[in-house]
C-alpha cells in the first residue's frame, strides 16, 4: 500500500501578535476581523533547519523505516546552489545511496515534492521518500503580508508499507498567472493588484482543480470529510470558501490566526494537523496553489489509530510571544542592532567542516570500545584507558541535562545574552554549545534540554549549521 | 632531578601595565628588559640565550610571532631566542624553559621577556575577536573568556551556595592592592556599590569581575644558582616548578570536569610543593601572585593551591586571609585585575612582584618578612597551569 506512512510538523516558537506589528507602524495593517499572530523563526533558523527539525521528527522512531530520498521543498532555500535536501539527509544521518532532490520555484513545491514522491515509489527508484517543506517568507517591512506569512515547516514519510493514509486521486494543472512573485535577489514577494490575485487567480484556479479532482474520483464535495487549503490571507480565503461551496466546517482550520501562512510548507503542514484528528475512512481533499494547482484526494486508512497510539512529540509544540516587532526585525536580519553576528567572520575551513561532516551534522562522538567512555569531539587515544584506536563512532544521544551556563552579554548575538550550556548527554558524552529557544531566566543546573539543529554563522559565505540545546519543555 | 636551588632570579623589570598608546610592542620590550639588565646589573651582551612569551602575535601577527621579534627590539642577533605560547600561562612557561636551559648548564645567564599588544586594536576586537572569530568554527562557539570562566562561577554558585557578593570581595580586595602599584593599569579602589551596579559581563561574572585589556611587557634576568652572588646581592632562588595539563584544551567538552575547580592548578602546585619541600602551602608560603583573571579564577585558585580546603575559599576572602595585612597575602600588586593582563607579560610581572616581595622593596604593598612566594599562572579553562615557589635563600 503506497501512501503516508509518516508525519511531523515543526513550527518555530516565537509568535509575532498582529497587534504588536500594528503598533509598530501605528496604522491598521489588518482588516478587523479577529486578532491574531504569526509563528517567527528564530535567528538561526531558515527554511533549511525547520525542514531538518520536520524530518528528525517524522523519522524520530528508532524503529521506524528509513527512507531512500530526501526530496526538500521550499521558495527560501538558503542556498541557490547547495541542495538542502543533502544536508537533511546528512542530518538524519540516511546513507549516501539515497535519491535527493530540492523543489523550488512556487508555493506549490510542497505538493510537488509530495507528487514526485509518489511517482518515485510507484515508479520503483525508491521505497520510501521523506518530503520535508519549509518556508520563510518574507513581505516588505510594514506591509499587511508580513501579518500573515508564518514561518513553518512539515515533513511527510511517502512510502510502500502500512500507509496512515493512501492517495485516491490527484489533479494539477500548471497557468502562468501574476499572483505573488518574487525575483532572484529580491528578499521579499511581490504582488500586484491584489484583489485580481485573490479572486482571478487564487479562487478561480483552485477551484478548477478541485472540480477536476472531484470530476476524476466521480465525487461529490458533500463526500468529501476534510478540505484542506492554504490561505494566503483572511479575504482570499473566505471568498473561496464562500465560492466553493463548501460548508465551513469541513474546512480544515487554515491557521492563519495561529501560525500563518507558511508557504510550500504550508498545505502539508495543514494536511499533519488534519491527520492529527483524522478517522479511519475519510476523504481528505488537499489542494495547493502556485502558478497553477495541485489537487490531491487522501483516503485514510486503519493504521491512523497505530500511529496516534505511538508516543510522539506535540505537533505544533507551544508557542510564546516574541518581545516586540523589532526583535522579529533583527531575527530576520532586516535591522542590524549592534554586534550582531554580521559583525564578525568566524574562521572556517571548509576542508575541516567536510572532514567532520558526520560527526557535526548527524552528532557522532566516539565511544571507547574497552572502557565505554564517551567523547566528543572525536579523538584517537582514549584518555581514561591510553587506548590508541579503539573508538568506534557513536551516535550521540540528543538530551540530556544541564551541567552549568553561562549568559555571555559579549558575544554577537541578534539575542543577548548567549546562553552557554554544558549538557551532559543521556547516553553518555558531554556537549558544550548555545542554548536557543530559551528565555535567559530559564536555564538552572540539571534542567533537560535537547539538542537542535540550527544556523550559526556564515564564514567564507558559507552557511555553518551544527546543534544548539533547548529547554525540553520550552515555557510559554 | 628537581630544578630546585639551580637558578637564581637577578633581576626583574616591567613597564607600566595600561593602554600603552604611545608605546609599540618593541618600545615595551626595551623598557622591561633594560629595567631588568640594571637590576641585574647585566649588559645585554651577556645575555647567552633568550626566551620570548608572548601568546598572540599583535597586529594581525606582525610582531610576536618569533624569537627574532626579541632580537628585533634589543638588536640581540648574537643570542637564540626561542618564542614560547602556551595560552596565558605563556610568561611563566617562558621562565620555565629558560630556568631548565640554564639549569642544564649551557647557559649561565639568559633573559626572559613576556610581551602583549592588546591596545592596538579595541577592545572588542582584542578580547571578542580572540574566541568569537578564532578555534573550532562551531563546536563551543558562543563562548568567549569571560563566558568560559563564568560556567565556573555558575556551577561554584550552585554548588556552595553562595554569590556575587562574594566575588565583589575578591574585587575590592585586588583593585585596593592595585591603588598602591604605580605599574597597575587600575590604580583605584572601588565599593561594593560601584561593583554590584557595574554593567553584568557574562553572568554571573560583571565588569569589575573581569580583568581588563591592557599592554606590557615585563622581564627577568636569569642565571646558575652558583654564579648568583657574583652578579647580584640579593637573588632570588627557584625552588619549585610546576606546569601541568591534565584536562587538555577542551573543558567543557571533559564529561571528567566538575566546574568547581581547576585539575592543572592542583598538579602544577603539587609538582613545585613536592620539588620545593613543601608540606603545607598555607604555613610556609608568605605572598602569593595568582591568576585573577576573572575573580571567579582567584577564589577556587585558593582552594586548588592548598591555601584553604574545597568549599573554604569564600571564606578565605571574607575573613581577610588573602588582604595585604592578612595572614596570606595574595595579588599584593592588585594582580589581573587592577594591573591588567597583557597574557604573555603577566607570569612574568607575577615573579616580578614576588621578587619585589622577597627582596623587601614592595614599598606601600610590602609583606613584612616575606621570605618564601609563590606564582600562579592559568591558561585557557584551566587547559594549562603553572606554579612557581621562588625564595630568597
Amino acid at each position: 500500500m503506497i501512501g503516508i506512512l509518516d508525519y511531523a510538523a515543526y513550527v518555530p516558537i516565537s509568535r509575532l501578535a498582529w497587534a504588536e506589528i500594528a503598533r509598530a507602524w501605528a496604522r491598521s495593517l489588518v482588516p478587523p476581523q479577529g486578532s491574531g499572530e504569526r509563528a517567527v523563526a528564530n535567528f538561526d533558523e531558515d527554511s533549511l533547519t525547520l525542514a531538518a527539525e520536520a524530518a528528525l521528527r517524522c523519522l524520530g522512531h528508532p524503529e521506524g523505516p528509513r527512507p531512500d530520498g530526501i526530496f526538500f521543498a521550499s521558495t527560501t532555500a538558503p542556498d541557490q546552489e547547495r541542495q538542502a535536501a543533502t544536508v537533511i539527509a546528512a542530518v538524519t544521518d540516511l546513507p549516501r545511496e539515497i535519491r535527493t532532490a530540492d523543489f523550488a520555484g512556487s508555493l506549490r513545491a510542497g505538493t510537488s515534492a509530495l507528487l514526485a514522491a509518489l511517482d518515485a515509489v510507484k515508479g520503483g527508484p525508491a521505497w520510501s521518500v521523506l518530503v520535508a517543506a519549509a518556508d520563510c517568507r518574507l513581505a516588505e517591512p510594514g506591509q499587511t503580508a508580513e501579518a500573515f506569512i508564518g514561518d513553518g515547516a512539515a515533513a511527510l514519510l511517502i512510502g510502500e508499507g502500512e500507509a496512515i493514509a493512501t492517495v485516491e486521486a490527484v489533479h494539477s494543472v500548471a497557468e502562468e498567472f501574476p499572483g505573488t512573485w518574487r525575483r532572484s535577489g529580491n528578499p521579499f514577494i511581490e504582488n500586484d493588484d491584489e484583489k485580481f490575485a485573490a479572486t482571478y487567480g487564487y479562487q478561480r484556479i483552485l477551484l478548477d482543480a478541485m472540480r477536476g479532482l472531484l470530476e476524476k474520483a466521480q465525487l461529490t464535495p458533500k463526500q468529501l470529510s476534510k478540505v484542506v487549503c492554504p490561505a494566503p490571507d483572511l479575504s482570499s480565503y473566505t471568498a473561496l470558501a464562500k465560492a466553493s461551496g463548501i460548508p465551513l466546517a469541513f474546512l480544515q482550520d487554515p491557521l492563519l490566526l495561529s501560525v500563518g501562512f507558511t508557504g510550500a510548507a504550508c498545505p502539508l503542514l495543514l494536511l499533519t494537523t488534519c491527520l492529527e484528528r483524522a478517522e479511519p475512512g475519510q476523504l481528505i481533499l488537499l489542494l495547493s496553489y502556485g502558478g497553477g494547482a495541485d489537487a490531491i484526494l487522501l483516503s485514510v486508512t486503519d493504521q491512523i489509530e497505530v500511529h496516534r497510539s505511538r508516543a510522539r512529540c506535540p505537533l505544533l509544540g507551544p508557542g510564546r510571544p516574541l518581545a516586540s516587532y523589532q526583535t522579529y526585525l533583527r531575527y530576520r536580519d532586516l535591522v542590524r542592532s549592534q554586534h550582531g553576528l554580521w559583525e564578525i567572520e568566524p574562521f572556517s575551513s571548509l576542508t575541516m567542516m567536510w572532514r567532520e561532516g558526520k560527526q557535526n551534522l548527524a552528532l557522532y562522538g566516539v565511544r571507547c570500545t574497552k572502557c565505554e567512555a564517551v567523547f566528543f569531539p572525536a579523538r584517537r587515544v582514549c584518555p581514561r584507558c591510553d587506548t590508541k584506536d579503539a573508538f568506534e563512532p557513536y551516535k550521540l544521544g540528543r538530551r540530556g541535562k544541564l551541567v552549568t551556563f553561562s549568559k555571555d552579554r559579549l558575544y554577537p548575538s541578534p539575542e543577548s545574552p548567549t546562553v552557554m550550556a554544558v549538557i551532559d548527554l543521556d547516553g553518555g558524552g558531554r556537549f558544550f554549545t548555545q542554548m536557543t529557544d530559551c528565555d535567559p531566566d530559564a536555564p538552572r543546573i540539571g534542567m533537560d534540554v535537547e539538542l537542535t539543529f540550527r544556523k550559526f554563522h556564515e564564514s567564507k559565505g558559507y552557511a555553518h549549521y551544527f546543534w544548539k540545546a533547548r529547554p525540553v519543555h520550552p515555557g510559554p | 632531578m628537581s630544578i630546585r636551588d639551580k637558578v637564581a632570579i637577578i633581576g626583574v623589570g616591567a613597564t607600566k601595565f595600561g593602554e600603552n598608546f604611545t608605546q609599540d610592542y618593541s618600545d615595551m620590550i626595551v623598557e622591561a628588559a633594560y629595567e631588568a639588565f640594571e637590576d641585574a646589573k647585566v649588559s645585554p651582551s651577556q645575555i647567552q640565550a633568550a626566551w620570548l612569551g608572548t601568546c598572540f602575535p599583535d597586529s594581525g601577527g606582525y610582531q610576536g610571532n618569533a624569537g627574532a621579534s626579541l632580537a628585533d627590539a634589543l638588536s640581540l642577533y648574537k643570542a637564540p631566542i626561542s618564542r614560547v605560547a602556551n595560552y596565558c600561562a605563556t610568561g611563566t612557561d617562558a621562565f620555565r624553559n629558560a630556568c631548565f636551559a640554564v639549569a642544564s648548564g649551557v647557559y649561565d645567564i639568559v633573559l626572559v621577556v613576556g610581551a602583549e599588544k592588546m591596545r592596538d586594536v579595541t577592545p572588542r576586537e582584542s578580547l571578542v575577536g580572540q574566541l568569537a572569530e578564532t578555534g573550532h568554527p562551531v563546536h563551543g562557539k558562543g563562548v568567549t573568556a569571560p563566558g568560559m570562566f563564568a560556567l565556573i562561577a555558575t556551577r561554584y554558585f550552585d554548588f556552595f551556595g553562595i554569590g556575587r557578593e562574594t566575588l565583589a570581595k575578591v574585587a575590592m580586595k585586588n583593585h585596593r592592592h592595585g591603588s598602591l602599584n604605580p605599574k597597575a593599569h587600575f590604580q583605584k579602589e572601588i565599593t561594593l556599590e560601584q561593583y554590584l551596579k557595574a554593567p553584568m559581563v557574562a553572568d554571573p561574572l560583571g565588569l569589575y569581575d573581569c580583568c581588563p585589556q591592557t599592554d606590557g611587557a615585563a622581564a627577568a634576568v636569569i642565571c646558575r644558582a652558583d654564579l648568583a652572588s657574583t652578579f647580584s646581592q640579593e637573588p632570588l632562588f627557584v625552588k619549585g616548578l610546576g606546569l601541568a595539563n591534565p584536562v587538555g584544551d577542551k573543558l567543557a567538552f571533559n564529561p571528567e570536569s566538575d566546574f568547581i575547580s581547576f585539575q592543572a592548578t592542583k598538579e602544577a602546585a603539587q609538582q613545585a610543593y613536592d620539588q620545593a619541600g613543601i608540606k603545607d602551602p598555607f604555613k610556609e608560603i608568605d605572598v602569593a601572585e595568582v591568576h585573577d583573571c576573572f575573580t571567579i579564577t582567584e577564589l577556587v585558585t585558593y582552594e586548588d593551591l592548598g591555601f584553604c580546603r574545597k568549599g573554604e575559599g569564600p571564606q578565605f576572602i571574607d575573613k581577610g586571609v588573602s588582604s595585604l595585612d592578612g595572614e596570606l597575602p595574595v595579588n599584593t600588586s592588585g594582580g589581573l585585575k587592577s594591573c591588567g593582563h597583557p597574557i604573555g607579560a603577566s607570569g612574568l610581572r607575577m615573579i616580578g612582584e614576588i621578587t619585589d616581595q622577597l627582596r623587601g622593596r614592595a614599598g606601600r604593598r610590602q609583606v613584612k618578612g616575606a621570605k618564601r612566594g609563590l606564582v600562579h599562572n592559568l591558561g585557557g579553562l584551566g587547559a594549562v597551569t603553572s606554579v612557581i615557589v621562588l625564595a630568597s635563600s
